[in-house]
């Protein structure tokens, strides 16, 4: 069996867990037999080929004048999006926006008969135009292959999964990661909702990574519950992770680590045992989504019992600075810490060394990051309202909007032993249990399904 | 009738913080970024002290006795000078030896302990006269503190030091109608408060570039309202020494403007003085009381270029947590970083607020916003305290 997949972003070039989570399903798929050929906007060239064969958009040339373009993208116009409202959008790229409105038109023919598009593949301004020259793009690469189903991930990429369906008749399948409710709350973009709503009804199914995404697609979008199927998303191995830094930063890491090993070493000398520090980290980016504030609020009500643990809200994001102001009016700033956007061994240094993992989701799909805290053996608190939470036996869950209950819960963790130890333990078992294997088996279910023989 | 002008220079240095990473908290303790600090002062003695220092020379040599200029120092600047440019400080050195040249005190690291902790502010004036004295041989008795902080309080405790006089800023909010160019006293100490004039000042150090002025014209500014006072008309001109070809470019015809002011000046009218002289002045000096806080910091002249946002208050918070343990703590090395860290740009590059006047916080900030500056500064700060702690 064949996939033709359509991702946005593929490992190590990722701003998000959309890439992590199509790199883990493709390896998984893999191992069962099913043979994927991925679509990305924009391909680096240092990502791992071995798990599926890529496909670079930014380098496929469409011809226009090819009739296929007029007959499925007929009532095609570029919709511009008004406000700053595309998801993973941050506090600079507002003026991007602003020069991008200057108006361009997408059938401008002279400039795109005969053309490759340079995807950014990147979350910016012209992200709706990008969303369009996919599709396009799409329709030539579904010609190109053959293939027994079309996988789309995430509203970005629904346009370019419907446009491979119209042309070549596969059944389509879509994977919602998350939807627009998640990202924006009551405040809902309704071009991409738009978009969103689309890809549900021309998919033959759809997957949504959580029961908690599921009834969201059910009763916001008002999708006929028999064609999705949750599939959980699943943590890889920590050995098996993509090697995440190009040559360049290999180098300028391996000096790093001489220059440690330079520095530490007098200093182990002098004082070879120091009191484990008692880090509660927060890992995601800065948005409303991510329930940041209320992560902040629990770190006063902790300290204000033991000024002794240290809070470190690691990402960036479009609340960041008010989040900067709120903790120095608290007067937080000397044990309250902001790392910027982490990646690669970075994350997992900070993981190592971490005592507490706090999720504070207002809404959250699935969540795959306390995965990631759990892998290292960290123990986590989570909030309900997140799909994460569904399979999670050895977390403790509160509500988001509960930062009593949430700094109990982080406040137990780091001063009852027993419980997080046990929590380390029974939580890391946990995490090892859901494998991409076994969601691909899922995947694969869904696509045999759909498919005709 | 005695018209007096004054010519008061800064020369400071900020050590200014490398990216210091929470990763780095507990792990390293160099907190500077010594390529930037070496960097910035071979920029400034290029673009200016050495030329600076060149052109008061020939001023003192064509004016003799009838020229006259005071220097403060940062206990900072000196540490930089002696460690990355000796040179420099030699220079500097040669142009003090000079009978012109008076050298001021001042707070060793510009911070703002003046208004956070008496104690620890008087042990630093101490300690800078001091210093100045080893370093350059000589220390008047006058001061002149960090921005020129000033209230009642801090003028009561510098009388008991034995200082016979202070700098201040001749700020409209304690002066009201009266005139900055007049001698006051401290309303119950036997302490001469000397008077900066913000706006003359200004116009050379902020505006220069965008408002040309001649020597001549700034001359008639400073004798404008001087047939008003019965006592003579003292005018206190105090900017940094970098307001020389590198705040002010060169090509702005900055070194002219300084060339041609002292004939300018005297045909005025005015003498020069240095500030030890003026102290010895008898006239009538009225008193002044400077109830609140006042500064030569931004339009507002006051304390809210430190005070404004959270931010700024978390920091100032922190410093007054640590304040009575620093006053006991032995270790020569906290001392010195707590005097690099408690500089008071470290808190201006935090400032919110939208006309930041001071050049060295318009164009020398390494941040990108002000939220930058308090992370990088508190990641530090963390640091600073876990070792404190840990004595």
């Amino acid at each position: 069996m064949k996939v033709l997949m359509f991702g946005w972003e593929f490992p190590p070039h990722i701003s998000g867990g959309l890439g992590t989570a199509c790199y883990g399903m493709c390896k998984g798929l893999l191992a069962q037999g099913v043979e994927v050929v991925f679509v990305a906007p924009k391909m680096h060239g240092d990502e791992d080929a071995s798990v599926a064969r890529l496909v670079n958009a930014s380098e496929v040339e469409i011809n226009l004048c090819n009739p296929i373009y007029r007959e499925l993208f007929h009532n095609l116009t570029y919709i511009e999006v008004g406000a700053a409202l595309v998801p993973y959008s941050g506090f600079g790229q507002y003026l991007d926006l602003e020069k991008v409105k200057e108006g361009k038109s997408v059938f401008d023919a002279a400039a795109y008969t005969h053309q490759k598009f340079n995807f950014s593949g990147e979350y910016r301004a012209n992200l709706m135009e990008e969303v369009d020259r996919y599709a396009m793009v799409a329709v030539k690469v579904a010609q190109q292959h053959t293939f027994d189903v079309i996988h789309a991930h995430d509203w970005l990429t629904y346009r370019a999964g419907i446009a491979a369906k119209k042309a070549t008749g596969k059944p389509l399948v879509i994977h919602v990661h998350a939807t627009e409710f998640d990202r924006s709350g009551k405040n809902v973009n309704s071009v991409v909702f738009g978009i969103e709503r689309e890809g549900m009804l021309a998919a033959d199914h759809i997957i949504t990574v959580s029961n908690y995404t599921r009834d969201i697609v059910i009763n916001r979008y008002g999708i006929d519950p028999g064609k999705i199927t949750t599939v959980y998303n699943a943590v890889e191995p920590k050995d098996s992770e993509p090697e995440v830094q190009t040559g360049a930063q290999k180098a300028a890491k391996k000096k790093l680590i001489a220059v440690n090993k330079r520095d530490r070493q007098p200093e182990q000398a002098e004082q070879p045992e120091k009191p484990k520090r008692k880090i509660v980290t927060f890992l995601g980016r800065v948005t409303y989504q991510k329930g940041p504030e209320y992560f902040v609020e629990a770190a006063r009500l902790v300290m204000e019992k033991d000024p002794d643990v240290e809070f470190v809200m690691a990402g960036s994001g479009d609340m960041l600075h008010a989040i900067v102001r709120r903790v120095a009016a608290l007067g937080l700033g000397n044990r309250f810490h902001f790392t910027g956007f982490l990646r690669g061994a970075d994350v997992d240094r900070m993981y190592g060394m971490s005592s507490v993992y706090v999720m504070p989701s207002v809404s959250e799909p699935f969540g795959i990051s306390p995965l990631e805290a759990m892998r290292s053996n960290v123990p986590v608190v989570i909030s309900k309202q997140s799909g994460v939470a569904e399979i999670l036996n050895h977390a403790l869950k509160v509500d988001f909007w509960d930062v009593d209950a949430m700094a109990d819960a982080i406040y137990a963790l780091l001063h009852y032993p027993a419980l997080s130890q046990i929590f380390a333990q029974m939580g890391g078992e946990d995490a090892k249990a859901l494998k991409w294997s076994s969601a691909a088996e899922k995947i694969k279910w869904v696509y045999q399904r759909v498919c005709p023989f | 009738m005695n018209h007096t002008f004054s010519l008061i220079f800064k020369v400071h240095q900020l050590f200014y913080l490398r990216p210091y990473r929470f990763f780095d908290i507990g792990q390293r303790h160099n907190y500077y970024d010594d390529y930037r600090n070496k960097y910035i002062l071979k920029r400034f003695s290029e673009r200016s002290y050495y030329k600076a220092n060149r052109l008061m020379h020939e001023l003192c040599d064509r004016y003799g006795d009838k020229f006259r200029i005071s220097f403060v120092f940062s206990g900072t600047a000196v540490d930089q000078m002696q460690w990355y440019a000796p040179e420099l400080l030699e220079d500097f050195k040669q142009l003090l030896t000079r009978a012109n040249v008076e050298i001021l005190s001042g707070d060793d690291s510009c911070s703002a302990l003046a208004v956070l902790d008496k104690n620890l502010w008087k042990a630093q004036v101490e300690r800078h006269r001091q210093r100045m004295k080893e370093v350059f041989g000589k220390c008047s008795d006058v001061l002149a503190g960090t921005e020129l902080l000033y209230d009642d309080p801090i003028g009561k405790i510098a009388a008991e030091m034995g200082y016979k006089g202070i700098l201040a800023e001749g700020a409209k909010t304690v002066l009201g109608w009266k005139s900055p160019h007049m001698l006051y006293k401290h309303p119950e100490c036997d302490l001469n408060l000397i008077l900066r004039d913000g706006e003359l000042s200004e116009n050379i150090s902020v505006r220069f570039a965008d408002h040309p002025l001649t020597a001549s014209q700034f001359a008639h500014d400073a004798a404008q309202d001087r047939d008003s006072l019965p006592e003579g008309s003292h005018v206190n001109f105090y900017c940094n020494y970098a307001t020389l070809g590198e705040y002010q470019e060169e090509e702005k015809g900055i070194f002219e403007f300084f060339r041609h002011l002292p004939q300018e000046i005297i045909n005025r009218g005015f003498s020069f003085v240095s500030l030890s002289d003026l102290c010895q002045l008898q006239t009538e000096k009225p008193a002044l009381h400077v109830p609140f806080t006042t500064s030569a910091m931004d339009e507002e002249k006051d304390l809210t270029a430190l005070y404004a946002n959270e931010l700024q208050r978390d920091v100032i918070a922190n410093w007054k947590k640590v304040c009575p343990s620093m006053r006991s703590c032995p270790v020569e090395e906290l001392q010195k970083d707590f005097r690099f860290l408690t500089s008071v740009e470290h808190l201006a590059f935090m400032s919110t607020k939208y006309f930041t006047e001071k050049p060295s916080i318009r164009y020398l900030n390494p941040y990108d916003s002000p939220y930058d500056a308090y992370i990088d500064y508190m990641n530090i700060w963390s640091d600073f305290t876990q070792r404190l702690q840990g004595l």
